[in-house]
C-alpha cells in the first residue's frame, strides 16, 4: 500500500478512516484518542487555544438522523463488544459507548456534580489539591448543554419517587443535558431528536471550527515510546467489527489518551509504557449495580419518558458502601438479557413487560478496604479486559440494596418483588422477600449485576507511587503523554460520572494548553 | 448535520423500516460465524429457551444469534466456539450436559435439565456459559419485531409530523 502524507492543518473535512485506500502519515501538534466525555471536551479546549489538534474516534460519526431507536442496531453500532462487554469472569456486565461523542451519545442523560464529600477526600486522603478549579467549567458547562431539572417523571421513576415519599426517604429530581427532549425515552440508542446535549451535538462543531480535525473509524492499537517520551501513534481503520487494511501513523507533540476506562489503559498496556510502581489500570471502579424488579397492576411502560428523573440518595452514606438508587429504561433485549430464567418462568416475566418496573442501586466502590476495584489486563488476543473481585463487603451491600429497593417498591405500591439472582423467586410482601433473600446464595453469576459508569485504571495522583498521572494530568513517567478521561478518577463518585469527567478533562486540557501556549 | 425535524422523521421512519423487513425476513439462510455443531446446539436449545413463548421461528433466532456473535470480542468469540466444541464432543458432552444422544436427538426433558443444571451449577464457568447462551437467545428473539406486540412492547414511537 501506498502511503499519504500530511500535516492534519490540509484535512479539511472529517476523515472516515474505513474509506482510506493507502496508509496514512499525519502530523499534528497534539493528537487525541477517543471522542467521548473527556476527549471531546479536551479537544475542543485546546483547538479553540489555537492549537492544531487531531481526534481520533475508533466508533462512527453518526448523529439524530442515524438514529433509529432500535437495540438491535444501536448495541452493535455504538457500544463498545456490541454491548456485551464484561469483566473477566463474566460476572458483571458493562456498558460504554463507541462513536464521536462516545458515551455521550448512548448515555441517559442524567446530570449530576461531584460530591464535596469525595472531592474532600481526594484532598484530605488522597493529596489531590486544586479541585476548587473544577467549579467554573461545571458552571460553564451546566449552561452549554442546558443541564436542567427534569420535573416530568414517567411512572417508573415515579414509583421510585413514591416509595421513598411514603416510606420518608430521601429523594431528588435529576437535571439532564437535553433541549427539546419529547420524552421519547430512546437515549440509550441515541436521541432521534438531537435533544440530548450530547458531545457531538454540542462541542464538535465547535471543535472543528477552531483548529480541530477528526478522524473517525480509527481505531489507536499502540503508543510507541523512544527515550521517556511518546514517538508516535500507531491506528488502524476499523472494518465492519474488525480492523481494515489502512495503516495509520501519527506524530505529535503531545498524545492525549481520553479512550476512557479500561479501553485507555487498555490501549497503554498494549504499548508496553513504564509502569515501575504498577499503577497502570489498577483501581478500575464500576458503580457495581444491582437490580431489583416489581410487578405493578397499572402499566409501567418504562421504555417510555425520559429515562432517569428521580434519585435516592437515602443510602449513599449507608454501612459498609453507600449506594445510589435510580431506574434505567427498560427495553426488549435490556429486559430479556436482564431478568433471569428461561421457558415458561422466563416467558411469564416478559409478558408482563409493560407493568414491569426496574430499580437499580449504584454501589459507591474505592472508599472501602474490601471494596478497591479491579484490575485491567490483556487478554491472550492483546485486548484489555477487566478483573473485578465480588468481595464479602460488596455482598453485604448488594443484599442489603435488595431489601431497600423491595421495601421502596412494596411501598409505592408494588404487587410482587422480584430480586433480579438466578435463585430468586417472585416476592408478594416484604416478609417474603426478606425469608428469600436470606436464602440466595452470594456469588458472581448468581445475582445479575452491570454497570454502566466504568470509572479510574489511570489515577490521578500527586505522587507516582499510587497514580499514573500527576495533578495535572500528565503521565508521571512519560513528559508528552497526558490523560483526560473517566480513568483519572482516582475512587468512584456516587453520582453519575458525566459531569465530573467534563470539568477534569477541560481542567487538565487548561493545564496542557497553558504548558504550550504559555503566553495565551 | 443539521436536519429540520420533519427530515429527521422520515428519515427515520425509512430507517427503521429497512431495519425492520431487512435482517430479519431474509429467506437465504446463512451462518457466518456459528459451525453445524455450534448450530445444531443452539437449534435444540432455542425452543427451551423460548418455551411458553406463542410463535417464533428458530431459523429467526438462530440467524439473530449468529449475527451477534459477529460482533462480540475475538476472545468471546474463541470461547463461545471452545464451549460449542466441547458440548458436541461426544465424551465431553456426556461429561458436560449428560447427554449421551447428539443434541439433534435430545429430549426437551433432557434439555431442560441440563439448562437447569448450568444455571444452578456450583461453578462459575457453567453459570457463564449459560448465562452466555440464554443472552444470546432472549436479545435474538426480543430484538426482534414480530415478539414485541405479544409483550406489550409498541415499538418505537412513530415520528411522524
Ligand atoms: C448506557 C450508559 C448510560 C449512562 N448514563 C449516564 C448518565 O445518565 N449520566 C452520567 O453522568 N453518566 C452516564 N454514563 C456514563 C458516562 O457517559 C461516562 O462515564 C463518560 O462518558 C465517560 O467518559 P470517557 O471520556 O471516560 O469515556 P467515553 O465517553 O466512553 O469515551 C471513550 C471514547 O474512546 C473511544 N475509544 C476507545 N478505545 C479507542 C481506541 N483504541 N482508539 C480510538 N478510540 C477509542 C470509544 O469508542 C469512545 O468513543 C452512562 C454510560 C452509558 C454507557
Ligand atoms: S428522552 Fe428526550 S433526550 Fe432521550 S431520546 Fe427521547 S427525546 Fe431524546
Amino acid at each position: 500500500m501506498n502511503i499519504t502524507q500530511m500535516g492534519v492543518d490540509r484535512l479539511r473535512a472529517p476523515l472516515d478512516a474505513s474509506a482510506l485506500a493507502k496508509d496514512l502519515y499525519l502530523e499534528t501538534e497534539v493528537v487525541v484518542i477517543g471522542s467521548g466525555a473527556g476527549g471531546l471536551v479536551a479537544a475542543e479546549a485546546l483547538a479553540k487555544a489555537g492549537i492544531l489538534t487531531l481526534l481520533v474516534e475508533e466508533g462512527d460519526w453518526v448523529g439524530p438522523q442515524d438514529f433509529h431507536m432500535l437495540e438491535s442496531e444501536a448495541y452493535p453500532r455504538l457500544y463498545q463488544e456490541s454491548a456485551s462487554r464484561k469483566t473477566a469472569d463474566k460476572a458483571i456486565k458493562i456498558l460504554q459507548g463507541k462513536g464521536v461523542g462516545g458515551s455521550t451519545l448512548v448515555n441517559w442523560a442524567s446530570c449530576f456534580r461531584p460530591p464535596q464529600t469525595v472531592l474532600d477526600y481526594w484532598r484530605t486522603e488522597l493529596g489531590i489539591t486544586g479541585t476548587e478549579a473544577l467549579a467554573a467549567p461545571l458552571d460553564r458547562l451546566e449552561k452549554r448543554l442546558n443541564v436542567n431539572a427534569w420535573d416530568n417523571a414517567n411512572a417508573n421513576n415515579q414509583k421510585l419517587e413514591e416509595g421513598c415519599q411514603k416510606l420518608g426517604y430521601r429523594w431528588g429530581v435529576i437535571k439532564r443535558n437535553v433541549a427539546g427532549c419529547l420524552d421519547l425515552g430512546y437515549c440509550g440508542m441515541g436521541c432521534p431528536l438531537g435533544a440530548k446535549q450530547d458531545l457531538a451535538r454540542t462541542l464538535l462543531p465547535d471543535f472543528l471550527a477552531a483548529k480541530g480535525k477528526l478522524l473517525y473509524r480509527a481505531k489507536a492499537l499502540k503508543l510507541v515510546e523512544k527515550g521517556g517520551q511518546i514517538d508516535e501513534l500507531l491506528a488502524q481503520a476499523v472494518e465492519g467489527s474488525g480492523l481494515g487494511p489502512a495503516q495509520i501513523r501519527i506524530k505529535a507533540q503531545v498524545y492525549v489518551c481520553a479512550a476512557g476506562a479500561i479501553s485507555g489503559p487498555g490501549l497503554m498496556l498494549a504499548s508496553h509504557l513504564p509502569d515501575p510502581h504498577n499503577q497502570l489500570g489498577r483501581r478500575t471502579f464500576l458503580h457495581p449495580v444491582n437490580i431489583s424488579g416489581a410487578f405493578f397492576s397499572e402499566p409501567i411502560d418504562a421504555f417510555a419518558g425520559a429515562p432517569q428523573s428521580r434519585y435516592s440518595d437515602h443510602f449513599i452514606n449507608a454501612a459498609p458502601l453507600g449506594f445510589k438508587l435510580e431506574v434505567p429504561p427498560v427495553h426488549p433485549i435490556l429486559a430479556a438479557t436482564t431478568l433471569d430464567g428461561f421457558g415458561p418462568e422466563f416467558r411469564a416475566k416478559m409478558e408482563r413487560f409493560n407493568h414491569l418496573q426496574v430499580m437499580l442501586a449504584l454501589h459507591k466502590d474505592g472508599f472501602h478496604a474490601d471494596a478497591p476495584g479491579g484490575q485491567v489486563r490483556l487478554n491472550d488476543y492483546g485486548r484489555p479486559v477487566l478483573d473485578y473481585p465480588i468481595t464479602p463487603t460488596l455482598w453485604e451491600s448488594f443484599f442489603a440494596a435488595y431489601e431497600a429497593m423491595g421495601e421502596i417498591q412494596f411501598a409505592a405500591g408494588a404487587q410482587a418483588v422480584l430480586p433480579i439472582h438466578e435463585q430468586a423467586k417472585t416476592y408478594k410482601t416484604m416478609g417474603e422477600l426478606k425469608t428469600g433473600l436470606a436464602g440466595l446464595e452470594r456469588a458472581p453469576l448468581m445475582a445479575r449485576l452491570a454497570s454502566a459508569h466504568v470509572m479510574g485504571g489511570c489515577a490521578l495522583s500527586p505522587r507516582p507511587e499510587t497514580g499514573v498521572i500527576n495533578l495535572d494530568g500528565r503521565h508521571h513517567q512519560l513528559e508528552n503523554l497526558w490523560v483526560a478521561d473517566g480513568s483519572v478518577l482516582p475512587t468512584s463518585l456516587g453520582v453519575n460520572p458525566q459531569m465530573t469527567v467534563f470539568a477534569l478533562a477541560t481542567k487538565i486540557a487548561d493545564a496542557l494548553a497553558k504548558e504550550l501556549r504559555p503566553s495565551v | 448535520m443539521i436536519l429540520s425535524r420533519r427530515d429527521c422523521f422520515k428519515t427515520g421512519i425509512l430507517g427503521s423500516l429497512t431495519l425492520v423487513l431487512g435482517p430479519f425476513s431474509t429467506s437465504a439462510f446463512e451462518l457466518n460465524w456459528l459451525d453445524p455443531k455450534g448450530a445444531a446446539i443452539f437449534r435444540a436449545l432455542i425452543p427451551q429457551f423460548l418455551e411458553g413463548t406463542e410463535v417464533y421461528a428458530v431459523q429467526d433466532v438462530l440467524e439473530g444469534v449468529d449475527r451477534a456473535i459477529g460482533g462480540l470480542e475475538p476472545a468471546t468469540q474463541a470461547e463461545l466456539r471452545e464451549l460449542t466444541n466441547l458440548l458436541s464432543f461426544p465424551l465431553t458432552r456426556f461429561f458436560l450436559s449428560g447427554l449421551w444422544s447428539p443434541w439433534e436427538e435430545a429430549q426437551a426433558e433432557q434439555l431442560k435439565a441440563f439448562l437447569d443444571r448450568w444455571r444452578n451449577s456450583r461453578f462459575a464457568l457453567f453459570r457463564a456459559g449459560y448465562q452466555g447462551m440464554a443472552e444470546l437467545v432472549m436479545a435474538s428473539y426480543y430484538g426482534n419485531p414480530n415478539g414485541w406486540s405479544a409483550i406489550g412492547y409498541p415499538g418505537p414511537p412513530v415520528l411522524s409530523k
